[in-house]
């Protein structure tokens, strides 16, 4: 015992006051400690600090720093600390944890400089601190051990006691520590093997090749007792932490007391009481923590003692109400200890998460770099020792230890819940912590119910690394909405540079409410009601006059490119009035609307249509299918259409189903998921045309196929099939005249009288309201309209005109609330004017031409668009011509993908002739295709005959599967053989042979599903919903784009439209809403000119937080430091550098053609060499970076994810803009979005 | 190109060829594969296939070539008695008399799961030198890695390594100077080290004998080396391995001048710290030249 007289703590206090103390420390040891320096004792805290730490937020604890230079290791020189300490007046040092805390040395060389260690003193800490010896202490005091050997052996001895105490056994390296150095060996023929490398990574970690053996426990617990102890004998030992929740040996979560419903009071009694002893029996002072294993059945083992400060002793501070580190320092002084039983009571839980830089989804990889959000939980009942803040640049030099997050309460689940709520508190942006992976801790119930042991992490990784870390979404969007600032357009929209910054706006849209309808209106078909209910109420009120309406206002009339589609923002908006207009339906999904809700609106398909039922719940909800290609552009196979139909089922009420070649087997599959459900109505549609062979007997013969079809599916007879269905007659050219839907509708309505028919057309003849009107008089039961201020002429007629022609001209009644309508009008005029603005296509008069050339809706002006923007638009008029002459050969339905087809064919053919011999030739070209069409083929002379082989030369794959049969049956039969002369050339007796007549769904491979699901999850790094699943088997491209937009973006819907298109101007205020409907606000402060990057620097106050947002807003200067280009890893085409590397070998030249698996290039990454092969069948495009080594001898550095090589297409062109696409299974343009 | 050979005249070429000629007879009756020629095959048990070649341009190729047409599976190695237009990195020529081990061997797919996973696609060079080196210390060699992955003796380089990955296939290649190696003018210009010849303490056989040994040992050193420890282990080991740690060298990296710096580790990646005026950075290309 020590022979000097006890200070009191107050002589402590008045000792230290005023002098200097150093922690021979950083980050948060280094932090914590200073406080209580400062905080209690009024002396000077004095921290050292590398360069790399001079700045760091610890070091802003202390009052001075004492600087050690440059090299981050230096904070284990102790010879240096020690010499500086003693320079400048240091009388104390405390050395933390880590670093020099536990290197025995240090005492001694601290007394020996005059200094005081605060800390045990240097005898005592060797035995304590070897895990040997504490062993042997530990047997002579009777205080149990995991049995094993006495001391590091050799092999046969490790043999020997393997031998005795069973496998499996661990060994574990004398000098290691903190679960370092440890080896599982679970049989006897390892053991061998793993002792040799055992001992060579002891020697190679920690200097020390010795191991010693011992019983490898399986199922443990790790529950430790913190002692302090004086200079003069008294002990007190603290109740235990419990630190059982650790990674690899690292303890990630520490509680106290431990909440494992068996630990008992006796167990903790004892555990203090070999703690004491062994403390005792060293004559040890100052902090030490005696660590245990504790067995399934409460059985004990002392595995070893820290004689240091640890990690976790801020929980033990909290449950008793104490400052250990400061008792610490009045002990090294000589203080008597302040703490007794009787005076120190445990009253509080306390549980602290260690919160590291790392990222836990890729196995816990230390991250550092800058933090750019750091906003720091607090409240009852929560601790936080950090070492970071908002700016710091987290080095990379040490550990990822960021913060220790502790939350205390008078209960276990309290202390759960705070922690819970401080977590979700928590924000620290910029780089990746474990915080996320907290919470999935404490979500598990295992966890709570404290139903765990040292394997927690182990035996639930999966569950636990299943979380997607994203930032709040209010916080996402605004860096969308920076971007769209900075750059003046909307990328996202797909319409290109459409405006630009300095442009002027629409305006702020401020959305008027239209003045209140005071509604009597009753609807007569609402949501909920059954198939035949709604079918016999219209057919009921279709006997009294009334006829039906569809509104298309939110999809047909606004789907026809990417960016004229509605935002479910602007549905939100409309679709309340819409829901009480009295509307039939409303058609609000499908076509392309599906796919543009990915492609441009960043918006999952089916949320969004979930989303409509719940703001608009009464009217029923349709949708538009393809056939076979259901919501995409090629045949699907059965079972993902399986998939799809369900949830289209779900959560739409009418389905429309159309076949552009009225190839009805084609919607058999559908039929059978549509028709399985007395909820839903099938409406399978003919598709229209005007036009020689598409007469009256021929749509009634489809008919009749159609119920043939209906009938078998339902498993009933066609007269009661014909009660089930609504039949569609789609006329998507809108070229069919009053008399002749006249004629149709009065033909099958006289053959079926209960089928209920559903007449939809197109304006763009600008026939539309005496064709509907013409329709209804002959027998159409519902007509497809829209509302007012959002009709174009390529989409529906309008409603009330219709409404006041039916019932004024015609006679009949509709059953609508026009007031309803009108308010809703009202609120598309302010929504309209942004969409037309900049959405809206060039040519939107009406076409009366289209009965000649056949166009149909949107995509008469995207092509002619095309035609124009190309620099074609003379030539536009031959081939409008072309179109018109062609149809008459090539027979089938205007409408996708056979207009586009037909659209393509024209162009290709016009514009091929023209560049083989100018206007002469095209001219000759329309010369022949007249007189293909007027004469008889036995009049064609021999060389008329060759001449018009001319017409189909220049097709493309599309055309010429078409004529194959590739996408089902032609409606009139295949088309002469010399147009598969003209269009196959040399090969075209092979066609004719090959072409068949069969629905391509027969030759159909189901998809892998599962393996398609396991691609998707890979790349999101999470388990994905099966919306996304469903997504993604339909478009996967731009269902990728979408999900990954929404994690870093969050929610577009939330931003009104304005902002959308055209961004926020400096000083604009944004008011807006986010996910959980808190309100924000956004105000841009500075747009910066870019740098010579390219990047422009937004800032912007978010609420009462100052953010900045960097964005790409011009390309680099050459030159510029950042000027790399990188490849794009979601586009096949670009091939980039696999890791940071050299290049010292390419193998191709631009405009080399390459096949799928040819080596482009070779890197060599550390002297390993990797062939980079081409992905795809390819074009070498263009050649960034060329590597040739064995000639001038120069290596060339390149990084990971440059892209070094660009490949294009084998073959293909778009139309518009003359981007080479890549073969005919690509739906639109890369390049425009010109679909294909 | 490949040429088959008999034994007469592998026994022919050296005497240590000679001697494992008998060591691992006999040899059992021909067998064909397609396009290569008849093989025999040896009555000694070994877990690995060792495809014995005469002449061939280079192994690294043979062995692809053996690979995809199925002949070689994981772990499977070929041995030439000489090549012809045997190589090193970048398309060095490396000098392949008879006598000498010239070896290619098809690696397995990295481990997938564990902290492995994701670390062995950089750190490969470094383990594929540390296996080697770990077989041949057994054997007595005291064998330094030179990083990446040279194989030093005394400060002589004995060995080289050439790891080819195509198609997700990786091919580890080794050269070992067992016999001869070439003189200092017969060496690039601008070469490192000079080379020597690999002394054993203990008997290593002839070519085939220690390929045989290099490839079933190394399987296992590879093997557990993933079980055994983590990837930053695993650097902290290799560091104590590598030739000049804790000495200045000279630097030099691609068309940059030269400079001297101190060797300080290997990085999280692989790549090797070296410190020059007080800053360290780390190196993934470029050469290091003792002083």
């Amino acid at each position: 015992m020590n022979s000097m007289k006890p200070k009191s703590f107050e002589k402590v206090l008045e000792e230290v006051k005023g002098k200097r103390i150093l922690v021979a420390n950083r980050g948060i040891p280094a932090r914590r400690i200073c406080r209580s320096i400062t905080e209690m004792f009024n002396a000077k805290a004095v921290m050292t600090a590398t360069d790399v730490d001079k700045t760091s937020p610890a070091s802003s604890g202390s009052n001075e720093l004492l600087l050690l230079g440059a090299d981050p290791r230096a904070y284990l020189d102790l010879d240096r600390i020690i010499r500086e300490a003693k320079d400048n007046d240091i009388i104390a040092i405390h050395p933390g944890w880590g670093f020099g805390a536990e290197d025995d040395s240090f005492p001694e060389k601290c007394e020996k400089a005059g200094i005081i260690f605060i800390g045990p003193p240097q005898k005592p800490m060797q035995l304590l601190g070897n895990k040997v010896a504490v062993r042997n202490l530990a047997i002579e005091e009777g205080v149990p051990v995991v049995p094993g050997s006495e001391g590091a052996v050799s092999i046969p001895e490790a043999r020997e006691i393997a031998a005795e105490i069973g496998f499996p056994v661990m060994l574990k390296a004398e000098g290691g520590g903190g679960g370092r150095g440890i080896y599982e060996v679970y049989k006897d023929e390892d053991l061998e093997n793993a002792f040799s490398k055992a001992s060579a990574l002891a020697q190679a970690s920690f200097g020390n090749p010795r191991l010693f053996v011992e019983k490898l426990l399986t199922s443990v617990r790790h529950i430790e007792i913190q002692v302090v102890a004086d200079k003069y004998g008294n002990i007190f030992c603290f109740d235990e932490r419990d630190c059982s929740v650790q990674r690899n040996h690292q303890k990630l979560i520490e509680i106290t007391p431990s909440p494992w419903p068996k630990y008992t009071e006796e167990l903790r009694t004892q555990l203090k009481e070999y703690s004491r002893r062994l403390v005792s029996a060293a004559n040890y002072y100052s902090l030490a923590t005696v660590e245990f294993l504790v067995d399934a059945d409460c059985v004990p083992y002392l595995i070893e003692v820290n004689t240091r400060l640890q990690v976790e002793h801020g929980i033990t501070e909290c449950r008793y109400g104490i400052d250990l580190v400061e008792e610490q320092i009045a002990i090294a002084f000589g203080a008597e200890l302040r703490l007794t039983e009787d005076t120190v009571k445990p009253y509080q839980w306390a549980f602290q998460c260690r919160i590291n830089c790392e990222d836990p989804q890729k196995d816990f990889e230390p991250n550092s770099g800058r933090i750019t959000r750091y906003v720091s939980p607090g409240g009852q009942g929560i601790r936080v020792d950090s070492c970071i803040g908002d700016g710091y640049r987290f080095p990379s030099n040490y550990d990822s230890a960021a913060s220790l997050l502790i939350s205390y309460g008078n209960s276990w689940l309290k202390v759960v819940s705070s922690m819970k709520r401080a977590l979700r508190e928590y924000m620290i942006g910029g780089l990746k912590t474990t915080i996320p992976f907290h919470r999935k801790i404490i979500e598990h119930t295992k966890f709570v119910e404290a139903d765990y042991d040292t394997n927690f992490v182990r035996q639930n990784y999966a569950e636990l690394m299943d979380y997607s870390d994203r930032e709040p979404d209010y916080l996402r969007m605004t860096r969308l909405v920076a971007e769209i600032s900075a750059l003046g357009y909307n990328k996202y929209v797909q319409l290109g540079e459409y405006r630009g910054r300095e442009d002027k706006r629409v305006g702020r849209f401020e959305l008027a409410e239209p003045p209140e309808v005071s509604s009597w209106f009753e609807p007569s078909i609402t949501r909920g009601m059954d198939r035949d209910s709604i079918l016999d109420t219209v057919r009921t009120d279709r006997e009294a006059g009334i006829i039906h309406m569809t509104d298309t206002t939110t999809r047909d009339i606004t789907q026809s490119n990417s960016g004229n589609r509605f935002r479910l923002a602007e549905d939100m908006i409309v679709g309340p009035t819409l829901d009480k207009c009295g509307f039939f339906s409303l058609e609000n999904g499908g076509g392309a609307h599906f796919h543009v809700a990915m492609l441009a609106n960043m918006t999952y398909p089916f949320s969004e249509a979930a989303a409509w039922n719940k703001f608009a719940p009464t009217t029923l909800k349709q949708i538009l299918i393809r056939s076979t290609n259901v919501l995409g552009y090629k045949p699907q196979p059965k079972n993902v259409m399986r998939l799809t139909g369900e949830m289209i089922n779900e959560h739409y009420d009418v389905i429309r189903c159309f076949d552009f070649l009225n190839h009805i087997e084609n919607m058999r599959p559908f039929a059978e998921v549509a028709l399985n459900s007395t909820k839903n109505v099938f409406e399978p549609a003919i598709s229209l045309s005007w036009a020689k062979g598409f007469s009256v007997d021929r749509y009634l013969t489809v008919t009749e196929e159609i119920l043939t079809m209906c009938a078998d599916v339902a498993g009933v007879s066609k007269k009661q099939v014909e009660k089930r269905i609504i039949l569609g007659l789609k006329d998507m050219a809108g070229v069919c005249p009053p008399r002749f839907m006249r004629e149709l509708i009065g033909s099958i309505s006289k053959k079926y009288p209960e089928l209920v028919i559903h007449s939809h057309r197109h304006y763009t003849d600008g026939l539309f309201v005496p064709t509907m009107g013409a329709a209804a008089e002959a027998g159409a039961h519902i007509v497809d309209v829209a509302v007012g201020a959002a009709v174009r002429w390529y989409g529906q007629g309008e409603v009330l005109s219709t409404a006041a022609y039916i019932e004024d001209e015609i006679g009949l009644k509709t059953n609508l609330d026009k007031d309803m309508i009108r308010a809703t009008n009202y609120q598309l005029k302010q929504i309209m004017p942004y969409y037309d603005k900049y959405t809206a296509p060039y040519f939107q008069g009406i076409d009366h031409d289209v009965v000649r050339h056949g166009m149909p809706g949107g995509a008469t002006s995207s092509s002619q668009e095309g035609a124009l923007k190309q620099g074609y638009i003379k030539l536009l008029p031959y081939m409008l011509k072309f179109l018109e002459g062609t149809r008459k050969i090539v027979r089938y339905h205007d409408v996708t993908p056979g207009s586009q087809i037909t659209w393509n064919t024209a162009f290709l053919a016009v514009t091929g002739a023209y560049k083989r011999g100018g206007e002469v030739e095209v001219r000759k070209l329309l010369t022949m295709l007249d007189v293909v069409n007027l004469c008889k083929e036995e009049d064609l002379t021999e060389h008329e005959h060759h001449a018009r082989l001319a017409l189909y030369r220049d097709s493309n794959d599309a055309f010429r599967n078409l004529l194959l049969g590739k996408f089902g049956k032609l409606p009139l039969g295949f088309p002469d053989d010399w147009v598969y002369q003209s269009a196959f050339g040399k090969g075209w007796e092979t066609a004719i042979e090959e072409r068949t007549e069969e629905s391509p769904l027969k030759t159909l491979v189901d998809m892998d599903v599962p393996a398609e699901t396991e691609a998707l999850q890979n790349r999101l790094h999470r388990q994905p919903n099966d919306e996304e699943v469903v997504m993604y088997l339909n478009h996967p491209g731009d269902a990728i784009n979408t999900i990954e937009f929404c994690e870093k973006y969050g929610n577009i819907n939330n931003l009104p439209v304005d902002v959308w298109f055209e961004g926020l101007e400096k000083g604009d205020v944004l008011h807006f809403q986010g996910n959980c409907k808190k309100p924000h606000r956004m105000r841009i402060i500075d747009i910066s000119d870019p740098d010579e990057n390219g990047m422009s620097l937004v800032r912007y106050v978010l609420d009462s937080e100052i953010m900045s947002h960097q964005v790409k807003v011009a390309e680099p200067e050459i030159g510029g430091k950042e000027a790399t280009e990188m490849a794009d890893s979601s586009n096949d085409y670009h091939v980039g550098a696999p890791s940071n590397g050299d290049l010292w070998v390419t193998h191709v030249r631009p405009g080399d053609k390459v096949k799928a698996g040819e080596e482009l290039f070779n890197i060599s990454i550390m002297k390993q060499e990797k062939a980079v092969l081409a992905p795809v069948d390819a074009t070498v495009r263009r050649i960034l970076k060329v590597g040739n080594y064995t000639e001038d001898k120069k290596m060339v550095p390149v990084v990971e994810g440059e892209l070094l090589i660009e490949l294009g297409p084998a073959a293909g062109m778009c139309p518009t803009c003359k981007h080479e696409v890549p073969g005919e299974d690509s739906n639109f343009c890369p390049n425009c979005g010109q679909k294909m | 190109m490949v040429s088959s050979i008999d034994f007469a005249s592998l026994s022919a070429s050296h005497p240590t060829w000679a001697e494992d000629v008998a060591t691992f007879g006999p040899w059992e009756k021909a067998l064909t594969v397609d396009g290569f020629g008849r093989f025999s095959k040896s009555s000694q048990a070994s877990e690995a296939t060792v495809v014995v070649v005469g002449e061939c341009g280079t192994t690294m190729e043979t062995a692809r070539m053996l690979l995809e047409n199925g002949v070689l599976g994981e772990w499977g190695a070929v041995l030439s008695m000489a090549q012809t237009s045997g190589r090193g990195q970048l398309r060095r020529p490396w000098v392949s008399p008879p006598g000498n081990v010239h070896l290619s061997v098809v690696l397995p797919a990295a481990p997938l799961a564990g902290p492995w996973r994701d670390a062995l696609i950089d750190l490969l060079p470094l383990v594929a030198g540390y296996v080697l080196r770990d077989v041949l210390n057994d054997l007595g060699a005291n064998i330094q890695i030179k990083w990446p992955n040279d194989l030093l003796q005394d400060d002589k380089k004995v060995g080289g390594i050439l790891i080819e990955e195509k198609n997700g296939v990786v091919i580890l290649g080794f050269g070992l100077n067992h016999v001869e190696s070439p003189s200092d003018d017969k060496m690039r210009e601008d070469h490192s080290v000079s080379a020597g010849v690999l002394q054993t303490k203990n008997r290593s056989g002839g070519p085939l004998a220690l390929g045989a040994t290099l490839v079933n040992r190394g399987k296992i050193v590879y093997t557990s080396l993933f079980d055994e420890m983590e990837p930053s282990q695993f650097l902290s080991l290799i560091r104590r391995q590598l030739a000049w740690f804790g000495q200045r060298v000279e630097v030099r990296e691609g068309e940059k001048d030269s400079y001297y710096a101190e060797i300080v580790g290997i990085s999280p990646k692989g790549g090797l710290v070296v410190r020059r005026e007080g800053r360290e950075s780390v190196l993934f290309s470029g050469s290091i030249y003792p002083l």
